[in-house]
This record gives structure tokens, C-alpha cells and sequence, in this order.
């Protein structure tokens, strides 16, 4: 792309300015300071990439709010198209682009992007166009996009660079040679302090089988010395019952002595000292039996003919047992008597008066004979029932009548009221109550007077009659006056007389026909009364009671029945009482004239007597019963004299034989014989027992004989003392096996501890965990270390073989520039600076702020140049605009560079901006045909 | 006609200790020490149960540099229970448990066989004799470096015969040369059944079907790190009176397992779907290892946009986190050991390597490395690797993890992965 004509307005100094036709490759636009040259290199900037928004410091150039801020530029692309570029205020921020071709077609301002070669605006103006400070702070290393210009696509250096970093710190995290924080080291450290646990832990199986062997040692070495102290012991035994036998022993020889002092026996009798005072015991107690019995039979025989006083009474033991049996019921009947007596009395006395309450004929027998029965009870139930319907009949008809005469007297009133207004002909209602209340008086008083005499009360007659007759008499005279009376009718009324007199006459039937039934009633009850009292007569009952009277007779004579049966019985009973008494009296009065006692007739004398004579029998009998035992005993007595003699006589013989057997006659000889015979039987009954005490202690196989020896050969403080000596053996032995058991009980608890112990495997699991994260760390910090090499040697070959074409490029330019100087400028991967080789024998590498500020711009403008022919190799020829940038340089270098500026114009459109006539006068020399345009000329 | 059955044991290594990061997990760390004993304890009840004549066990019964006593009581405890149940033991020492290494001095019950440093031969019954002959032979120290199997005497004709030893057959077993053999010296010696023990990964180097006579590695019992993955047992090995193996049966007695999962973050999006996926190959890993516990190293492979997190240490740190705070609680438990990253960018690598920039350099440089043994061996030597395996310290823990030229490819592979996350913009963030 090149500028063909540049149209701007409302920027900066200038408003609606031309520049061009631009024909030449290379043009100096020369101004004086403030001519607006900087304003002009803005212009493009911002014409082709946009106004600055608001974020950046860049100078909007914005002069007047009132005129459009922009202008347009006219333009030929690489392949000849001619197109105008046209940018001004409004819209979005960067503005408003448009783009037409040389016919004014628009073309899509998208595709703007692409007539620039992909180019962003840092691009452009890092590489395309700038003033001297940009020159001088060109860094391509920080810009990723410069760098990836310089670098070729797809690869920074900076991420080369933090890959680097990254991996080597990982692997140094790792491992480290010499470093003692990094995992490995520290893992070597826990496998260091595991392998120590392991090594105290690590003899195990030697030291149980020591164990082992020394406990199997220990254990026979306790057998053995157990052994031993079994011998001592059994030794030690024996010695100490030889001591204990001692005094049995020395006992033994004593008893020895003594027996051989004794004669030796030969058959003498067994127990013959004790069966000798047997003998003599039993002989005397049989002579003082024989005495006895002697004097007993003599006695007997004396008692069996003594006499006994009243001996006759005991042929009447029959009564005497009667007397004495009875004697209780004698004196109970002598009790009873009188007051069995004087309940009879009062029975009689009431009885008496029961029969006079009956009545004078009613007696005691006539009671007896009376059947109270309860048919009869029924009888007169009956009666009472029938008498109390035949009056209930009579009480029913009167309300009727009532009735009738009532509404007989209303129509008999009526028929008067007419007959008062005009002949008065009816009778007046106060005649007709009072004569109503005469005939109900006379009537009650009759009846009341009917009922007395039914009851035989005098009051209900009394009162009947007194209200009965003057009723009568007042209704008599009531009937009369009203018959008196005249009549007479008004012919006006005289239909409704009629009509009230026809009811008259009807209530007058109707009275007639009620007063007769009631009189039927009447006489019907009359027979009721009629019959009842034929009933009482029939039975023999006083015919003037009325039923209930009837019923309380009856009981009445039930009560006295009673009475009389209960006076009969105890009437019976006192008779019966007496003859008691006068027969046991009798009997005791018989019984004691035989016995010669005399008797009163009160009956404390016959009570005294019975006692007398039972007293008298019970001593009689006592004396009989004795006297028979007597006579039966004296033959048994004479019998058991003749035994116990006999027995005597036996004793008797055989002590004799006793002492025979002994060798004598005398009981004194057999004694002193016999005493002799024990003391040696004794004697010998010792040494059995000490010879058993001796086995008893020396234990049942021990040879006496030999004990014997052994005895007789020792003292017993000799025995003592070695038997100390053997104690003190014993003790030292059994102090050996205690310390043995020890040793066995302690190797037991080793041998567990080592059998149970699970340390040395969990060590050793430790120990295997941690080598498998040690080899697992080695195997990751083989991966880093290996990925470092790798890129490391990609490096190196990187930076000798592949550094990119660009700066190549620079390196020609900066060697250019220079004046062979400098040979090479190339950029190390992993540092943001470039590099320069000066050239020499040796060549030297230099990082470029080891440079002149000079010589420093003629790298970025050799690098610059590099890459604007790289860029437009591959898109698009942007022209080159530069402000001031070569005012740094010396004149020599400076020609060198303005000669370089013309070969990229043969490629690029360079537009140079300068206020130095030095400068301008420079490019004409050294770029011939360059253009010039003149800021301060006029448009 | 008579047929006897025994177990074919190896390298129990009892009580050696695992290194598994579980200090987070104190239960788990105890299961985990124990898990060598329990596992043998499964071996002698798998014999009373299978009622199998004798349980032949080919050397390293334990790590005498641990001098463990509990190994040794607890081996003897369980020869007394199979001695109980009138099964004979026959045991022959290897490189970890020489003759040397039995310093607990323990009795071994009646009917319990240790061998010496001669080849012996012993019936599995005197009072049979069609009864297998056993010849075995211990190490008397660690390095025996002579061949064993040569020293062998001729088997007893009439009999079955059963060869027990710790041996390396052939030199690339990828393990210590100890009594080296080969499988010509084993083929040719006569014996039915060569009952071997020493390489940790079960092999069948002649099976029943190969003709006699059948050589067995059942490995070691338990697997012991991430190394060694998947089932590991005892073979149950039954034979008829002519020697003739008639049945061959792995059994598997791990109670612990290790295990490599993989994942692909391709189709994953997400943290949360990336969650779902990892639970999932989890509980299928779980009902996989069929009631035992389970270690895992998660591998994350494929590529996507979730790369861009699984890079980050601490991303991948949580997520082991998040596992295990759902796994490593359950009994059965699954503990997540390590989650690795080998997945990648969406880059086109072919495309980064043929450009012209720093990255094209640095892919370009990898692939001649990758290709060239020597360029390989001077990375080595420019990365210092010495400095930690060869630190004075370090490298006795480190000497089986110096880095060998197939890791280094790896190692090589992980870095670059590293580096172009960390050098490249990604264009979608």
C-alpha cells in the first residue's frame, strides 16, 4: 500500500488540507517545530486504525467541536487497486471508516483489516511508524504479537521461558543435589529414622531362639536341682522322724527293762481281778435278796386274814352307784320345784281370764274342742267380701240419683220461673235444694244406723238415728208445702212449659226408675247380713260379730288353746319333779340305816348322807381289792425265795471254779496272782503301742531293727545339728530353683513380647510406603529432569539454527549501519533482551543495554527495517513513516541509514518526517528522485 | 488305580511389607500388612479342605533380610495345622529364605519336610510305595549361582517323581540368575513333575499337554506391588501312581489384588462425566476381583479436552481423593494407589512437529531421541539422573527404579506431553 494524496480536516493545526499527489518511493516532509508533523503521523495512525478511545493518553488532535474531525486518504494496494480510506468522527469511538474504490463504490470496511495486511495498530506503529521516542523504546521481547512477528506463529518465548521455570522448579521441589528441604531429602530423612527403628528390632528371631535354648537350659537345670532338693528333702525326712522317734524310742527300752522283771504266764483266767469283785459283788447282793423276799412272804401272808369295817355295804353296790349317780339330779329337782310351781299358777290365772273374755260359756275344754280351721278363716273372708259388694252396690247408685234429682230440680225451677212471671207453677230452687239435703240426711242416717247395727256399735246407730229421722221429718214437710203450692202458665210461654215439663216427667221416670234399683241393692245387702249371722250360728259363734269381729274371736281362741296346752305340760312336769325327790330320798334313807346313818327329811340331811355313804363304799371296796392282791401274792413270794436261793447257790460255785482256774482257794492269792498277770500284760500292751507310735512316725515299711541301730548310734543333738545342716541345704537349693523359675518366667515374657511384637513388620510397611513415594518422586523428578534437558538442547539448537529470518534481516542493517561493527543480533530464548555479536577474532556477545543510546537506535531501526520487508514479503507493503529518527546517529551513520531508507523505499512508501534542513539535504543526497513536500508552503 | 493330589506353592514372601501409600487409610494399612500371612493361611486351608496329599512350597517362604520372627512362627504354626490333618509339607529354601535365614531356630512338626543343601529324596508316604518321591534341595546362603537341577540324582523308576527347587530357568525371567537352569537341563532330567519356585509371574513352562515333565512357576502368592498384577496363587496338581500329571488347576489365593485400570477421557467432557466413568471401570474392577481387595493404578489414556485438566497434579490428586473416599471404605476395599496421566492434547502432533517453531524443534529433537539409543543414553547423562539414582543415600531404595531405557522412552513420552500442554496455547480456552 502506498499514499497517494493525503485529505485532512479538523485536526490538529490543519483543517481541510491536501497533500499529494505523493509520487516519489521516498518523501521528506519538512516542517519547522510545531508545523504539524506529529499531527500528520497521528493523522494516518489514526485514520487507518481508528480515533484513540478514551482509555489511552494518545492527542485526539480535536481542534473544533463544529467541524467533522477526520479526512480520508487516497490510496494504491500492493496489487494496484486504488481505493480511498475516509475516517471522521461519530459512531463508535474509533469512529466512522469508509472505504470506496476509484469509482466511488463503498467497499465493506470489514475487509479494511485485510488491505493492511493483518496488521494491528500496535503493530504498525511499532514497526511502520514512529517518532524518535518510539524508536528508542521498541521491545519486541514484551509484545507477544512483535514477538510472534519475530518468532514465527505458534511460539513465544515467554512460554518457553515459564515452561522452564515451571519444570525446573518442579524438579527442584523434588530433588536437589546437596539440599536438604526438598521431598527427597526429607524422605530420606523418615527412611533414615525407620531403618533405625528396624535395626533395634532386627535381632528378633536370633534372640528367640536364644530364648528359646536358654529356657530349655534353665527349665533342666531346675529339673536337676528339683531332684536334689527331693533327695535332701527325703533325707531330711527321714532324719527328723528318727529325732521325733527318739523319745519313743528311749520309751521302748524303758518298757523293755520293766517286762523283763515280770514272770512269764501261762494260762491265767482273762479279766480275772474284775470278774473276781464281780463275783464278790454278786454273792452279797444275792444273800440280801434271799432276806428280802423271805420277809416279804412273811408279811403277805400276815395281811391276808384282816377283817373290813361295813363289809355288808358292798353287797349294795347297785344303790350305793344310784345314790351317788343321781345325787346331781336330786339336788337340780329340789332347785326346780318352786319355780316350776309358780309358772303353773300363772298359766291358770291367765287362762281363766281368757275364757271369761270369751264369754260364760266358753271353758277350758270348750277351747280344746274348738277347731280353728282355715276353711273357716275363708268362710269368713268370703262373708266380708260379699257383705262389702252388696254396700260398694249401694254407694254407686246414690251419685246417679244425685245427678237425677239435680237436673230434676233445674227443669222443676224453670217451669216455677215461668209460672212466677205469669201463674208461677214450678217450685223454687231453694225448696228444692232443701228438700234434696233432707232426703240425703235421712238417707246416710240410715244407712249409718244400719252399719251400727250390723257392728253392734251404739254410736253408729246413735248418730244414724239422730240425723236419719229429723231428715225425714223436714223432707215430709217440704214435700207437703211444695204439693200445696198452685200453678199457673202465661200463653206465651206456654210452649216452652210444655217442653220443660216433658223433661220434668222424664227425670222424674228416671229418679223413680234409679231410687229402685237402689232399694234392690238395699235388700239384696239385707240378705247378706241375713246370711252371715245363720253362718255364726252354725258354728257356735256370737251371731252379732261382723266378719272382721268373727276373725279376732278366732284368734282369740287360738291364743287361749295355746295357753291351756303349756299350762297341761308343766302341770305334768312338776308331778313328775316330786316323785324324783321323794324316791332318792327313799333309796339314801334305806342305804343308811345299814350303815347306821340317821337322815332328816330336809333334803341338805339326804344330800350329807348320800356323801356319807359313798365315802363309806369307796373304803370298803379300796380295803376288799387290797386284801384279794395279798392273798394272791404270797404264793409268787414263796416262789421267788425259792428262786433267788438258788442263784445264790450258783454264785457261790462258780467263784470257786474262778479261783481254781488260778491256781488257788484264796481269793487274796488269786488277787495278788492276777494283779501280777496285768501289770505284764500292761507292760506288753506298751510296747506294742510305742512299737505302732514308732511306725507311725518312721512310716509302716521302716525296719525297726535297723531304727534300732541307728538310734542306738546317735545322740539326738546329733540328729539335730545335721538336720540344721541339711535345712540350710535345702534352703540354698530352693533359692537356686527361685532364681531359675525367675529366669524362666522372664524368658517366657521375652518369648511372648517377641512373639506378639508387630513393631519390626510395622516398620518395615513404613519403610516400604516410603520408598514407594521415593520411587514414585524419582520416577516424577526423572520426568522434569529429562523435560528439562529436552528443552534445553531444543534451545540450544533453536537459537543456533533457527533464529528467525528477521533478524537475519536486522543483523545485515545493524552491520550496515554500523559500518561492520556489529555482526549479528539474535535473541536468546530465555531472556526478554537481545543479544549483539561485535564482530572480531572472537566474537563478543553484548546485550543490548550494554549499548550506546546511538548505536541502540540503529539496532531498532536495522530491526525494523527487517521486519517491515518480513511483513510485506508475507501480506501487504504498509508504508514506512518516521518522525525525527535519525537525529541520534552520527552524519556517518547517518547517511549509511538514510541510504537504507532508500532501498526499503524500493519496496515500501517512506514518508520521512524532519525539521532538520541537515536531515532533508541528507536524503536528497543519499536517495535520489526523493519527494519533498514543504509543511509551511501554502495548500 | 491310586491318585495323588498335592499343592504347588512359591514365593510366599510372608510378611514382606507393601508400598502402598496408605497412611490415609490406617485400617487399610493393617489388612495390608497382613495380607501376606493371611494369604498363606487361605493356602493351608485350601489344603484341608481339598484334602490334598502334601503342599509342596519352592523356596522364599520369607525375606530373611527382614529377619521377621512372625514369618517364621507363622509359617511353622501352619505346617502344625496341615501336620494335624495328616498332610505332609515339603519345603525347599530359596535367594530370600537360604538355610542360613532360619534364625528362630522353631521345631517343625512331625511330618513337615525341610530340605537341606544336598538334593534328598522323600516319599510322600513311606508306607506307599507307588506314594510320589519329592527331591529337593535349599540354598544354604543367598548366592548360589550354580545350577541345582544338574545336581540332581536320577528319580526312582517305579515311582512318580516330583523335583522341588528355587531356580531361574533361562536368563530372561527378570529375575536374580540364581541357580540358573535351563529348560533342557529340567526336560532331560527324568523327573514327572519339577515343581519351581523363584519367577513371581505364573508360568506352565511345559503343560500337561507338553508330555512329561509338566514344569511349573505358580509365582508368588500374593502380589506385593503394581508389578504384580492380576490373580496369583497355587496350582492344585493331582497325579497318578505312573507319575502322569492328570489335572492341573490354578487356584487363585490373593486376598489382595493389584490391578492397572484404564481410562479413556476421548468421549469425556466433563468433571462430573469423567467421575461417572472412573466410578464405573472401579465397580467393575471391584466385582471383577471377586471378594477380595483390591489396588488400582488408574491410567488415564485417550485424548480430550479433560487432558487439559488430568496435567495438573493436583486435578488428579483429588480425583485419587474422590475415589478413594468412595472405595477405599468399602470391605472389600479398592484403593486407588496412583492415577497417571498418559492422555493427551487434541494437537495433531505430525502437524506441531513439521512446522518450523521452537515446539517443531522440540518434537522433531524427541523423535531422534526416541529413535536413537545413543541420543537416548546422552539425555540421560545432560538430565543427571545419577545425581538421585546414584545419591549416596537414595540409591540403595532406588536401584530397582533407575530408570531403564524402555522407562526412559516412557519418561521421554510423559515430558513431552508435559511440555506441549505447558508450550502450547490451547486454542479453544
Amino acid at each position: 500500500m502506498r499514499i497517494d494524496a493525503i485529505n485532512i480536516n479538523g485536526f490538529g493545526t490543519f483543517s481541510d488540507r491536501n497533500f499529494g499527489p505523493i509520487e516519489s518511493p521516498l518523501t521528506v516532509v519538512y516542517g519547522p517545530n510545531e508545523a504539524g508533523k506529529s499531527t500528520l503521523l497521528g493523522y494516518l495512525r489514526q485514520i487507518l486504525f481508528g480515533f484513540p478511545t478514551g482509555r489511552t493518553t494518545e492527542n485526539r488532535y480535536r481542534i473544533e467541536s463544529n467541524v467533522q474531525h477526520g479526512g480520508s486518504l487516497n490510496v494504491t494496494m500492493d496489487d494496484g487497486r486504488r481505493l480511498i480510506i475516509a475516517r471522521h468522527t461519530g459512531g463508535a469511538a474509533v469512529g466512522t471508516v469508509a472505504l470506496h474504490d476509484d469509482q466511488n463504490n463503498p467497499i465493506d470496511t470489514s475487509e479494511l483489516a485485510g488491505l493492511l495486511g493483518g496488521a494491528t495498530r500496535s503493530v504498525f506503529e511499532s514497526i511502520f511508524a514512529f517518532d524518535l521516542r518510539e524508536l528508542s523504546s521498541f521491545n519486541s521481547a514484551n509484545n507477544e504479537e512483535i514477538a510472534s512477528l519475530l518468532y514465527g506463529a505458534g511460539m513465544s518465548a515467554p512460554r518457553m521461558i515459564a515452561t522452564l521455570e515451571l519444570v525446573n522448579k518442579a524438579k527442584l521441589d523434588i530433588f536437589r543435589p546437596g539440599g536438604q528441604n526438598q521431598q527427597v531429602a526429607q524422605l530420606l530423612r523418615q527412611l533414615d529414622e525407620t531403618e533405625s527403628g528396624l535395626r533395634t528390632v532386627q535381632n528378633q528371631s536370633t534372640q528367640y531362639r536364644a530364648c528359646r535354648r536358654e529356657h530349655a537350659e534353665t527349665e533342666a537345670r531346675s529339673g536337676e536341682i528339683g531332684q536334689s532338693i527331693d533327695e535332701v528333702q527325703s533325707n531330711r525326712r527321714i532324719l527328723s522322724r528318727r529325732i521325733e522317734a527318739w523319745d519313743t524310742w528311749i520309751d521302748l527300752r524303758n518298757n523293755r527293762g520293766r517286762l523283763e522283771k515280770i514272770p512269764v504266764f501261762g494260762e491265767f483266767p482273762e479279766k480275772a481281778i474284775s470278774r473276781l469283785e464281780d463275783f464278790e459283788k454278786n454273792l452279797t447282793r444275792a444273800r440280801a435278796s434271799v432276806a428280802q423276799v423271805t420277809a416279804n412272804h412273811q408279811s403277805a401272808t400276815d395281811a391276808s386274814v384282816e377283817e373290813i369295817p361295813y363289809e355288808s355295804i358292798l353287797e349294795r353296790s347297785i344303790d350305793v352307784r344310784k345314790i351317788v349317780e343321781q345325787r346331781g339330779v336330786f339336788v337340780g329337782s329340789v332347785r326346780d320345784l318352786p319355780e316350776r310351781q309358780g309358772e303353773l299358777d300363772s298359766d291358770e290365772t291367765r287362762i281363766k281370764e281368757d275364757l271369761s273374755t270369751l264369754g260364760p260359756d266358753w271353758t277350758q275344754q270348750r277351747v280344746e274342742d274348738f277347731d280353728v280351721t282355715i276353711a273357716l278363716r275363708d268362710q269368713i273372708e268370703q262373708s266380708r267380701v260379699a257383705l262389702e259388694i252388696a254396700e260398694q252396690d249401694i254407694r254407686d247408685r246414690e251419685p246417679e240419683i244425685g245427678r237425677i234429682e239435680s237436673d230434676l230440680i233445674d227443669s222443676e225451677q224453670r217451669s216455677s220461673e215461668f209460672n212466677l212471671e205469669s201463674t208461677d207453677d214450678d217450685v223454687r230452687p231453694a225448696n228444692r235444694l232443701q228438700l234434696l239435703l233432707a232426703v240425703a240426711v235421712a238417707v246416710i242416717g240410715l244407712i249409718l244406723a244400719i252399719v251400727g247395727a250390723v257392728m253392734e256399735s251404739t254410736i253408729f246407730i246413735g248418730i244414724g238415728i239422730g240425723a236419719g229421722v229429723p231428715g225425714v221429718l223436714f223432707a215430709g214437710y217440704l214435700m207437703r208445702t211444695r204439693g200445696s203450692q198452685g200453678t199457673g202458665i202465661s200463653h206465651a210461654e206456654r210452649g216452652r212449659i210444655q217442653e220443660n215439663k216433658r223433661i220434668v216427667e222424664r227425670l222424674r221416670g228416671q229418679l223413680s226408675r234409679a231410687e229402685q234399683a237402689k232399694n234392690d241393692s238395699e235388700k239384696k245387702q239385707a240378705e247378706e247380713y241375713q246370711t252371715w249371722h245363720d253362718w255364726l250360728k252354725r258354728i257356735g259363734l256370737p251371731d252379732s260379730l261382723s266378719p272382721a269381729g268373727a276373725s279376732d274371736f278366732l284368734s282369740q281362741i287360738d291364743t287361749t288353746n295355746g295357753r291351756v296346752t303349756v299350762a297341761i305340760e308343766r302341770r305334768d312336769r312338776v308331778l313328775a319333779i316330786q316323785k324324783n325327790i321323794d324316791e332318792y330320798r327313799d333309796l339314801v334313807t334305806d342305804v343308811g340305816e345299814l350303815v347306821e346313818i340317821k337322815i332328816d327329811n330336809d333334803s341338805v340331811s339326804v344330800q350329807a348322807a348320800s356323801n356319807e355313804i359313798s365315802g363309806l363304799f369307796d373304803s370298803a371296796t379300796t380295803a376288799e381289792r387290797k386284801r384279794g392282791e395279798i392273798n394272791q401274792s404270797v404264793p409268787e413270794l414263796a416262789t421267788e425265795l425259792a428262786a433267788v436261793t438258788r442263784d445264790l447257790e450258783q454264785l457261790e460255785n462258780e467263784l470257786a471254779q474262778l479261783l481254781c482256774e488260778g491256781g488257788t482257794e484264796d481269793p487274796e492269792e488269786f488277787r495278788r496272782l492276777a494283779n501280777q498277770h496285768l501289770q505284764r500284760q500292761e507292760l506288753e500292751n506298751s510296747e506294742q503301742i510305742l512299737l505302732d507310735g514308732l511306725r507311725h512316725i518312721m512310716g509302716p515299711d521302716y525296719d525297726l531293727a535297723k531304727l534300732d541301730s541307728e538310734l542306738s548310734d546317735n545322740s539326738k543333738d546329733e540328729m539335730n545339728a545335721e538336720l540344721v545342716s541339711l535345712d540350710s541345704e535345702l534352703e540354698e537349693m530352693e533359692q537356686d530353683r527361685r532364681d531359675l523359675n525367675i529366669r524362666v518366667g522372664e524368658l517366657n515374657a521375652n518369648i511372648s513380647t517377641l512373639v506378639d511384637d508387630e513393631q519390626a513388620s510395622k516398620l518395615r510397611a513404613g519403610k516400604a510406603s516410603l520408598v514407594a513415594v521415593l520411587q514414585d518422586q524419582a520416577v516424577d523428578w526423572s520426568r522434569y529432569s529429562l523435560a528439562m534437558a529436552l528443552l534445553d538442547m531444543t534451545r540450544q539448537k533453536y537459537e543456533k539454527e533457527r533464529q528467525p529470518a528477521i533478524l537475519g534481516r536486522a543483523s545485515g542493517y545493524f552491520s550496515e549501519f554500523t559500518g561492520g561493527r556489529y555482526e549479528r543480533v539474535f535473541s536468546p530464548l530465555d531472556e526478554s533482551e537481545f543479544h549483539v555479536v561485535e564482530a572480531g577474532p572472537t566474537p563478543q556477545n553484548k546485550p543490548t543495554t550494554k549499548l550506546s543510546r546511538g548505536t541502540l537506535e540503529q539496532l531498532y531501526l536495522a530491526m525494523r527495517f527487517a521486519a517491515v520487508e518480513e511483513f510485506g514479503e508475507k501480506r501487504e507493503h504498509l508504508p514506512v513513516v518516521v518522525d525525527e529518527v535519525l537525529v541520534n546517529f552520527d552524519l556517518e551513520r547517518a547517511k549509511k541509514a538514510a541510504g537504507a531508507f532508500g532501498k526499503i523505499a524500493e519496496s515500501n512508501q517512506v514518508l520521512v518526517f524532519t525539521c532538520h534542513p541537515w536531515i532533508r539535504d541528507l536524503f536528497e543526497d543519499a536517495v535520489p528522485g526523493a519527494g519533498f513536500i514543504d509543511l509551511d508552503a501554502s495548500p | 488305580m491310586a491318585n495323588y493330589r498335592f499343592i504347588h506353592a512359591s514365593d510366599l514372601h510372608l510378611d514382606s511389607q507393601f508400598g502402598v501409600l496408605s497412611a490415609e487409610f490406617p485400617e487399610l494399612a493393617e489388612i495390608l500388612r497382613r495380607s501376606t500371612f493371611d494369604t498363606y493361611d487361605r493356602i493351608v486351608e485350601l489344603c484341608i479342605e481339598e484334602k490334598v496329599d502334601a503342599l509342596l512350597i519352592a523356596g522364599d517362604v520369607f525375606d530373611s533380610a527382614d529377619n521377621s520372627l512372625a514369618a517364621q512362627l507363622n509359617f511353622v504354626s501352619g505346617l502344625e495345622r496341615l501336620s494335624q490333618h495328616g498332610i505332609k509339607s515339603f519345603v525347599c529354601h530359596g535367594n530370600h529364605d537360604p538355610l542360613d535365614g532360619w534364625r528362630a531356630g522353631l521345631d517343625w512338626p512331625e511330618g513337615a519336610y525341610q530340605f537341606g543343601p544336598e538334593p534328598h529324596a522323600i516319599p510322600f508316604d513311606e508306607t506307599d510305595p507307588n506314594s510320589p518321591v519329592v527331591t529337593g534341595v535349599s540354598y544354604p546362603t543367598q548366592e548360589v549361582r550354580t545350577n541345582l537341577v544338574t545336581q540332581f540324582p536320577p528319580p526312582a523308576s517305579n515311582r512318580p517323581s516330583i523335583g522341588l527347587v528355587h531356580a531361574n530357568v533361562g536368563a530372561d525371567t527378570g529375575h536374580e540368575n540364581y541357580a540358573p537352569c535351563t529348560i533342557d537341563d529340567l526336560t532331560t532330567s527324568g523327573y514327572d513333575y519339577w515343581a519351581l519356585g523363584h519367577v513371581h509371574t505364573r508360568r506352565e513352562l511345559r503343560g500337561r499337554n507338553d508330555g512329561a515333565p509338566v514344569v511349573v512357576y505358580p509365582g508368588n502368592s500374593q502380589g506385593r506391588h503394581r508389578n504384580e498384577k492380576g490373580p496369583r496363587g497355587v496350582y492344585i496338581v493331582e497325579m497318578d501312581e505312573h507319575g502322569g500329571v492328570t489335572a492341573l488347576d490354578f487356584r487363585p489365593t490373593d486376598g489382595l489384588r493389584w490391578q492397572e485400570l484404564e481410562c479413556a477421557i476421548d468421549q469425556l467432557n466433563t468433571d462430573q462425566e469423567l467421575i461417572n466413568a472412573l466410578d464405573e471401570k472401579v465397580r467393575i474392577a471391584i466385582d471383577e476381583a471377586d471378594g477380595r481387595h483390591l489396588v488400582y493404578r488408574m491410567i488415564m489414556t485417550g485424548s480430550g479436552s479433560l487432558h487439559n485438566s488430568l496435567v495438573r497434579p493436583d486435578y488428579t490428586d483429588d480425583l485419587q481423593r474422590q475415589l478413594n473416599s468412595t472405595f477405599a471404605g468399602l470391605r472389600p476395599f479398592a484403593l486407588c494407589e496412583k492415577i497417571v496421566d498418559s492422555s493427551s492434547t487434541q494437537f495433531d502432533r505430525d502437524q506441531l512437529a513439521s512446522g518450523t517453531d521452537f515446539v517443531a524443534d522440540l518434537l522433531t529433537l524427541i523423535d531422534q531421541i526416541k529413535s536413537d539409543p545413543e541420543q537416548r543414553a546422552q539425555l540421560k547423562n545432560r538430565a543427571e539422573l545419577e545425581n538421585l539414582f546414584g545419591h549416596n543415600r537414595a540409591r540403595r531404595y532406588l536401584k530397582d527404579s533407575d530408570p531403564d531405557d524402555s522407562s526412559i522412552v516412557e519418561l521421554i513420552d510423559e515430558a513431552e506431553r508435559f511440555l506441549l500442554f505447558n508450550l502450547i496455547e490451547v486454542e479453544d480456552e
